[in-house]
């Protein structure tokens, strides 16, 4: 992962409105073919420091780079790799979707009409996209701003709140299609506060609070470093085999310590940072435990979240 | 660009709204038809009904005048001269009538004067006397009536003959009798003035006699031309020997006789190539409507571009901002600049179209509906002391020209005011009130801060380009070349702040 290059470089960027300090000094990079996810509160200047990544704001201090290029002082060519969604979707609802995205496709010259038609497909508008966009739903609006922002084949992908008003089929296509698309090597930089699709869909996330980056994580350290614990469900009948082979594999193996927790009749939480639960699970099942089901509690974002921020709400 | 332009073009014309302001605005020059048509039904009847509704209104006051009485009437010279008054016009308007004289006849000022005499005369047969005469009548005491019984034989002669020639080379030889006592005489009554004047009234004859038509006849242009050119020579020299005039009053002489010279200039021309000019033709009496009067109408609502010009300019911009796609607009590999630009040219662009669009509806309704011309006029300007003209078809086209380019400036300021605020309401409200309300302002207020009063400058009043077309000063205070020149500086400045704050605004 480190070794992959910089796509985009923000340097202790700084945003005062007036009085009010949007965004205090945030650096983060975000590497080729990378998903970074921000999270934050409202009001914590995620869309704010997004504006000024994409230009439409300047730093009052700091800068951004997207590909080596300032974005302030060569603009157009910072720009010209990016390609971006607003937090609130924008087009012309007056035109139909298709003619929203033949404009853009218009502005840029190795972008035709065959690319239009698949983007279209791809994000699943193909049905309604003679439609006038004032008749889209908010769902069908926000894949139109994604086709927009996908149809010139960026190098990097700026999405504010991009889930916002999807359905849980939609969430899925739109994991597999951001998947996809670093896959084939575009950063995707992204806020929400659906804290667990970030944690599916992205591989590393930053949390912002009150205009700082107060955390930022890599989820493969989060799953791993950190203490999860799961539940199991056992057979009706067995809890007191159970609860004796539990206690006597504690602590049999050096490597894999956990403590338990009977909390209800056939369920026992299980915490432990070295047992998988699948090795739990054959133990229990060698020992003729019939085991129901098992639920596996990492620690999650969530968790990290809500320590960090101080359990600040999320609306 | 190309495509910048393309996707404005889409983004204009892909709004029903943008379709319903344009044929509004083609609709209105339609309408004027209609506004012809009411102003018609008022003017357009036929030459005696005038003539019939005096008779029977003076006849009416008679007959509902009550009895004298001492109680109610001052005077009963008084009501006797009502009486005959109305008499008077009652004769008058019934021989107009009976001998087939309609108002716009060259012989109308032979019958007032008839029935003038007419008046006096029968007066002293009912018994007034000389200083009733003067008091209620303003007859001059010392008239000669035989002299004046004997005029009056000779002005008949002249209905009944309808004999203009030798009607106008008599009164030349009457005219050139009195200048020349004039010039000789050592003490004359208003002095120079009046040797001026009287040299006037006798280059007018000599031109009736010359090109032989009709004096003060209102259906010949010939004829129209030489009376305008004596009542500018007429007010020339009245304001040559104003007295007791403040300095602005005498500014503004020198300005009204400029203007005055020059339409002399102008009538001249036409007389002696026979080209009648449309300032002239305006003037002309015609039993049918002609084009010209219809263009003239209709040309009052050519101010609707201008204002379609503005609504769209303004939502042009602001929708942007109010959709939110204007940040999605800025990502594009093009500079903001540019952008901009592509509007102004799309709004640019739809106005030419839209002008020409509504100039030539006006041209084809004009011409089928109103196809009677009088005589073909051409449209006449002076520059530098020269006469040019072009054909009056041509002249309507520039006029429309202009329109566009008030258009044009207007849909600049109209961007600036988006451009700044990002509100369509404020900056449709802006835009409306300089074109319309803020040059009565100005004017207003100039007539009482007088010529340093800094507001002239300001480009709203001098925008009104048709009146420069006219020959006339956009405002009094401003030759043509200053207020063009002061509309160009504003125009530049606003366009140019436009593309500065645009570049350089957050979203
Ligand atoms: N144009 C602006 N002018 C003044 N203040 C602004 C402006 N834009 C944002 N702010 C302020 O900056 C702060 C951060 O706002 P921002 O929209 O970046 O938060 P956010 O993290 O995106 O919140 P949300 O999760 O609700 O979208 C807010 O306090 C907001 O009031
Ligand atoms: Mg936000």
């Amino acid at each position: 992962m480190r070794s992959q290059s910089v796509i985009l470089d923000v340097k202790n960027v700084t945003k005062k409105f007036g009085l009010v300090t949007a965004v205090n000094h945030v650096s983060l990079q975000v590497r080729e073919g990378e998903i970074y996810g921000l999270t934050g509160p409202n009001d914590s200047g995620k869309t704010t420091l997004i504006k000024m990544i994409l230009g439409h704001l300047r730093p009052t201090a700091g800068n951004i780079s997207v590909f080596g290029y300032d974005n302030q002082k060569e603009y157009a060519d910072a720009v010209d790799f990016i390609g971006a969604t607003m937090e609130y979707p924008n087009h012309y609802p007056y035109l139909s979707g298709w003619q929203n995205l033949m404009m853009t496709a218009n502005m840029y010259p190795d972008v035709n009409k065959a690319r239009v038609e698949e983007v279209t497909e791809l994000v699943g508008l193909k049905s309604v996209i003679h439609q006038k966009v004032k008749s889209y739903s908010l769902g069908m609006k926000q894949r139109l701003s994604i086709a927009q922002s996908i149809l010139k084949y960026p190098q990097l992908l700026i999405l504010d709140e991009p889930l916002k008003g999807f359905d849980p089929s939609a969430m899925h296509d739109f994991v597999q299609l951001m998947k996809s698309i670093a896959a084939n090597g575009t950063s995707v930089l992204l806020t929400s506060y659906l804290l667990e699709d970030l944690e599916e869909l992205c591989d590393r996330v930053g949390i912002m609070s009150h205009g700082y980056l107060i955390a930022e994580r890599a989820m493969a350290d989060l799953q791993v470093g950190d203490t999860s614990s799961f539940t199991i469900r056992i057979k009706e009948g067995s809890e007191a085999e159970a609860y004796q082979l539990l206690r006597d594999n504690q602590n049999k193996d050096i490597d894999e310590t956990y403590s338990f927790d009977k909390v209800s009749d056939c369920i026992f939480e299980i915490t432990s940072s070295t047992m998988p639960p699948s090795r739990l699970n054959r133990i229990l099942v060698e020992a003729g435990i019939d085991v129901e089901e098992i639920r596996t509690h990492r620690q999650t974002l969530e968790e990290l979240y809500t320590s960090l921020t101080g359990g600040a709400e999320i609306e | 660009m190309n495509k910048l332009f393309q996707n404005e073009w889409i983004k204009l014309f892909g709004r029903k709204g943008t379709k319903v302001l344009i044929a509004l605005a083609l609709i209105a020059s339609v309408l004027a038809v209609g506004i012809q048509m009411l102003s018609d039904r008022e003017t357009r009847v036929s030459w005696q009904e005038p003539y019939q509704n005096a008779v029977s209104r003076y006849e009416a006051q008679l007959n509902q005048y009550p009895e004298y009485n001492a109680e109610e009437w001052l005077s009963e010279t008084e009501y006797k001269a009502d009486i005959l008054r109305w008499n008077n016009e009652i004769q008058k308007n019934r021989f107009c009538l009976d001998s087939g004289i309609p108002s716009w006849d060259w012989r109308m000022g032979i019958v007032d004067r008839y029935f003038r005499n007419m008046q006096l005369l029968d007066a002293v047969r009912a018994g007034w006397n000389s200083q009733d005469l003067e008091r209620y009548f303003g007859f001059p005491s010392d008239l000669d009536l035989a002299q004046v019984e004997e005029t009056n034989k000779e002005l008949m002669v002249y209905i009944l003959g309808n004999d203009y020639s030798t009607y106008n080379k008599e009164q030349l030889q009457l005219a050139e009798e009195r200048l020349l006592k004039l010039k000789e005489s050592v003490f004359v009554e208003g002095g120079e003035k009046t040797v001026e004047l009287a040299q006037a009234d006798t280059e007018m004859l000599e031109r009736y006699v010359t090109y032989n038509v009709p004096p003060n006849a209102k259906d010949n242009w010939i004829s129209v031309a030489i009376a305008r050119i004596r009542e500018n020579q007429g007010n020339i020299i009245e304001w040559k020997y104003e007295v007791n005039t403040d300095a602005e009053t005498a500014r503004e002489n020198v300005m009204l006789s400029e203007a005055a010279k020059v339409s002399i200039q102008k009538d001249l021309f036409s007389l002696t190539n026979n080209l009648p000019s449309s300032d002239i033709m305006k003037e002309v009496y015609t039993e049918r409507t002609t084009y010209l009067q219809f263009f003239e109408n209709s040309f009052l609502m050519s101010a609707s571009v201008v204002i379609l010009g503005i609504l769209l300019a303004v939502w042009l911009i602001c929708m942007e901002y109010r959709y939110g796609t204007i940040a999605t607009l800025v990502l594009y590999p093009f500079k903001r600049n540019q952008m901009l630009h592509a509007k102004y040219l799309v709004l640019e662009v739809m106005l030419l179209c839209v002008t020409l669009l509504e100039c030539l509806i006006t041209l084809c309704i004009g011409k089928y509906l109103y196809p009677v011309s009088g005589t073909d006029p051409v449209y006449m300007t002076v520059v530098k002391g020269t006469v040019y003209w072009v054909p009056y078809f041509a002249a309507v086209l520039l006029r429309y020209l202009a329109v566009f380019v008030q258009a044009v400036i207007m849909v600049t300021f109209a961007v600036m005011v988006s451009v700044l605020v990002r509100s369509s309401s404020v900056a449709v409200f802006s835009g409306l009130f300089a074109y319309l309300i803020l040059p009565q302002i100005v004017r207003m207020m100039y007539s009482y801060f007088g010529k340093f009063f800094v507001l002239r400058y300001e480009m709203f009043v001098n925008l009104d380009l048709t009146r420069i077309a006219g020959n006339l000063p956009p405002v009094t205070f401003a030759e043509w070349w200053a207020a063009s020149l002061i509309v160009i500086v504003w125009w530049f400045i606003f366009r140019r702040v436009s593309y500065a704050v645009y570049k350089r605004q957050e979203i």
